[in-house]
């Protein structure tokens, strides 16, 4: 009755169209009131779930590529990308995908990555003889890399819902080979696409200008080198990387690019500030709503009746990835992240996955997720930018979906995938 | 008297930006300075990890009650959004009731949390009381109600320009939700 | 029946958890079923200072804290943070049993704080661990070593002869790794929970410079409660699991120095007068607050 009342009124006040942040809070009171708890202890786990040193890095990672994004790196990714790849049948469908794993490295938003790659290549490929349809479909799929490729403040969400017992930098290098296995799949959908329906070749870039193309995106790609060198030897922490990550895309963007005018720094502050808080909210709001969880026991309940199902581990993963796709079409990432991570890690832990493994395994799927109707954000703002109905661009969308599914399935079934770069280096 | 809180609410929407935007700007300063501390003058300095952290208390939560009024929070719509016009209008109703409630529940509460420890310090800081780390909270939630009282008795302001100033001119749907985010 | 939520930073099967849910069964016992504790272990519901707040505002009822979080408002208790106050574990001990013990408790129940302590706990002796050998206070020169976020701790440590770096506890495996620091100090089942030693760190040199105890704790609104006959129940009760949890730990102590043992930690005898000596300026320092107390403390057989 009690997991009822706490989980009942979120879902309530969610369909009724509360902000989802605001849904978990006030069901985290409703909850509080109905075992009698004092609602002063629900609101020092909403400050304290924010008043975290481990949380800053989120933040930061997003403020580093929110600045990286507005000042022409997007453009500078596509252009070496495309020297890299442009030239082949269907280049310009890989120029969107490798753009997308080059973006990653610098954010960890499939958001930001589809509104600024997006915005450059789907109307380039559309002038290229490309239906746009498509072209909008592999800009959508392609940002889920965002995600998996570090360095990706989801990440950094899972091991905070996690209890900070996962170790920031290991989660981050396990991203890397399902990041990369997830382009590569991506890139061969592309180029069978391509070969059937005889999208045009791209041109070969004179090596001077290739060059000059590559030289400065090494600018803005250095950011992944700073974040993941600096953590990885030890001399920065998580927290410190991102926030040199943010003074180096600031230095690059204004110093070094040089086509972000200053008098435009409010406006990316105001921008930063209305995108970034939503996220933290979310985090203090979910930090009480997890507390009463914990308080109502209902991790533990969802663990033995789980366990009760089978206590086979490929059976409790399937079962486990079949709830977050259908709460992936429904839901967004970060709270998905926060609320379902404190109730499935004990589970899988039980059954002997590694919980770098299972962070994979959320973020791929849930990334799935940000691109699925009814509601997929990355989804809305790729059929935005491209001026398409929802509808349209799901449909164009079905043989991506099955390639991203392959993915899934490898990354839930291949431990090693996630854990090898991470155990090879010693996290 | 209406044009009065809006103008009164336009001052407070463009202080929460800025005092968050400030917040996110020294954090990001504060945690190099500490690496830079810690290598070039061989110290580990103790006042960087909890000031941050400060920062981001205001950030977060007074930066959130600025995007309630910008409408920049996730929701569920897909559920209301096919409804008939009146019952729409009745969802609308209870959504700003309930985020009334949560909002002054978390003021109220809030604030008893924050001057029941004002008188417990934080150990790395002894001037450094608890209640002035939770402050923002009460604060934020109180300015996300004025917020929430504006938008019942006069209407949504996310479409104003003081609202999205930072989106181009002539705005469209693709170029306004690109610029939702984060996820 | 009443239940009491008891919450502890530390796993299941950690010697306080253990002791306090055998508490909680005695209790239950006791009392004809009219109470039972509900444990919360491994940090499930906050940080330790999220879960003191909670104990003060009643929705957390028995809490094993350090007493880091305890310190703002009951100084007295930071004599137990200087360095080398208790010349080894058992004058710790015989300092906790005694009157000494039963003042400071009765000392933060009467303060502002909101709790009740009950009993004390045993938080084991911290040692310094190092990837070069040290014996000597010379031995530290240049060695960067990881101490807690604490002025007073940074200061001990420059004392003793090596450079403090305060450093979250999580960052300290790939800080020794990558050499950021040299060394870092706990007691052995911490080092080997943390596998600080396959990090490099194979010297444990028993130095026991801070030996801390910790508290067990009962909610002031939960204890306002109970009848004076309940709350010399759990008082009682209480000192029992103060006395069991010694053991439990010195178990653990037992076990887990072999397990470094057969891991190739070397252990490293010292005498660690010379340490004492050099952190004297320290004592001095922090310690002139309650310079009474201290020679209280050292005057304990
Ligand atoms: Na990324
Ligand atoms: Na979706």
């Amino acid at each position: 009755m009690d997991a009822f009342v706490l989980i009942g009124s979120f879902m309530l006040l969610m369909v009724l169209g509360v902000p989802i942040a605001f849904s978990l809070g006030l069901a985290a009171l409703v909850g509080a009131l109905y075992i009698d708890i004092p609602l002063d202890a629900v609101m020092i786990q909403i400050a304290s779930g924010v008043n975290k040193f481990s949380l800053l890095a989120i933040p930061f990672f997003v403020l580093a590529g929110a600045i990286m994004a507005e000042g022409g790196m997007a453009r500078r990714l596509v252009a070496f990308a495309g020297v890299l790849i442009g030239f082949v049948r269907g280049g310009l469908s890989l120029v969107n995908i490798l753009a997308s794993t080059f973006f990653g490295a610098i954010s960890g938003s499939s958001v930001a990555d589809t509104a600024s790659v997006g915005s450059v290549l789907i109307p380039e490929m559309e002038r290229k003889g490309y239906p746009r349809d498509f072209a909008t479909a592999v800009t959508v799929s392609g940002s889920v890399q965002a995600i998996l490729i570090p360095p990706s403040h989801n990440a950094v969400l899972y091991s905070l819902a996690a209890g900070g017992t996962v170790s920031i930098a290991a989660l981050f290098m396990a991203g890397v080979l399902p990041g990369l296995l997830m382009g590569l799949t991506l890139a061969v959908l592309c180029l069978y696409k391509a070969k059937k329906h005889g999208y045009p070749k791209g041109e070969v870039i004179p090596l001077k200008q290739a060059l000059k193309i590559c030289g400065e995106a090494m600018w803005g790609l250095m950011t992944m080198v700073i974040i993941l060198g600096g953590i990885l030897s030890g001399v920065f922490t998580a927290n410190e990387s991102a926030s040199i990550a943010v003074v180096w895309a600031f230095f690059v963007t204004m110093f070094i690019y040089r086509d972000y005018k200053w008098s435009d720094l409010p406006k990316l502050m105001h921008r930063t500030v209305k995108t970034v808080t939503i996220v933290m909210i979310l985090i203090g709001f979910a930090a009480a709503f997890g507390y009463i969880m914990t308080l109502m026991m209902i991790p533990l309940r969802v663990t033995s009746f789980l366990t009760a199902l089978s206590d086979n581990k490929y059976v409790i993963l399937a079962l486990i990835n079949v709830l977050l796709i259908v709460l992936g079409t429904l839901m967004d990432m970060s709270p998905l992240i926060l609320i379902l991570t404190p109730i499935l890690l004990p589970v899988v832990k039980m059954m002997g996955v590694d919980p770098v493994h299972f962070g994979m395994i959320m973020m791929v799927n849930l990334g799935i997720g940000l691109i699925t109707p009814p509601v997929g954000t990355v989804l809305f703002v790729g059929s935005a930018i491209a001026k398409l109905k929802i509808g349209v661009v799901s449909k164009a969308l079905m043989p991506f979906f099955v390639a991203l599914f392959v993915v899934l399935l490898m990354v839930t079934y291949l431990p090693w995938l996630s854990l090898w770069l991470p155990r090879t280096l010693g996290l | 008297m209406k044009s009065l809180y809006v103008a009164a609410m336009d001052r407070l929407y463009l202080a929460c930006i800025w005092a968050a935007g400030v917040a996110i700007v020294c954090m990001s300063l504060i945690i190099p300075w500490g690496v830079f501390t810690r290598y070039v003058l061989g110290t580990g300095s103790q006042w960087p990890e909890p000031i941050a952290i400060l920062l981001m208390m205001v950030f977060t939560f007074i930066g959130a009650a600025a995007a309630y009024r910008a409408n920049a929070h996730i929701a569920v719509t897909m559920l209301t959004d096919v409804l008939p016009p009146p019952l729409r209008a009745l969802c609308a109703w209870l959504v700003d009731l309930c985020m009334a409630a949560a909002c002054a529940f978390v003021a109220w509460y809030g604030t008893s949390l924050s001057l029941g420890t004002m008188g417990q310090s934080i150990s790395e800081l002894p001037w450094l009381p608890v209640g002035v780390t939770y402050a923002a909270l009460p604060l934020g939630s109180l300015f996300t109600l004025l917020f929430v009282i504006e938008r019942r008795w006069i209407g949504p302001q996310d479409h104003r320009r003081l609202m999205r100033y930072e989106e181009p001119e002539k705005t469209d749907r693709g170029a306004a939700l690109a610029h939702g985010e984060s996820r | 029946q009443t239940v009491l939520k008891a919450a502890d930073v530390h796993p299941a099967g950690y010697p306080t958890v253990v002791a306090v849910e055998a508490m909680g069964k005695k209790l239950e016992a006791a009392s004809q079923g009219r109470y039972k504790f509900q444990m919360f272990p491994g940090s499930v519901l906050g940080d330790e200072k999220a879960m003191i707040e909670q104990t003060q505002v009643g929705a957390i009822q028995l809490l094993r804290t350090s007493l880091g979080p305890v310190g703002p408002v009951v100084p007295e208790v930071n004599v137990f943070n200087m360095p080398f106050v208790f010349r080894d574990v058992a004058h710790m001990r015989a300092v906790i049993d005694g009157p000494i013990g039963q003042e400071l408790l009765d000392k933060i129940s009467a303060s502002p704080a909101k709790i009740v302590a009950l009993a004390w706990m045993d938080g084991g002796s911290r040692s310094l661990y190092t990837k070069k050998p040290v014996r000597t206070p010379a031995d530290l020169k240049g060695q960067k070593i990881r101490m807690m976020g604490n002025p007073l701790f940074v200061d001990t440590m420059n004392a003793m002869g090596g450079n403090g770096i305060a450093m979250g506890y999580g960052e300290v495996f790939t800080a020794i790794q990558t050499g950021v620091v040299d060394g870092a100090e706990n007691n052995p089942p911490s080092l080997y929970t943390a596998n600080h030693f396959k990090a490099g760190a194979k010297y444990y040199t028993q130095t026991n410079h801070l030996i801390i105890p910790e508290i067990l704790v009962m909610s002031r609104v939960a204890w306002d409660k109970l009848t004076p006959a309940d709350q010399t129940l759990m008082k009682k009760l209480g000192r029992e699991a103060q006395l069991e949890q010694r053991k439990l730990w010195d178990a653990a102590v037992a076990d887990y120095s072999a397990k470094l043992k057969a891991e190739g930690v070397e252990f490293i005898a010292i005498d660690n007068k010379p340490f004492f000596d050099a952190t004297a300026p320290v004592r001095a320092k922090y310690g002139a607050q309650f310079a009474d107390l201290m020679k209280r403390i050292g005057d304990v057989k």
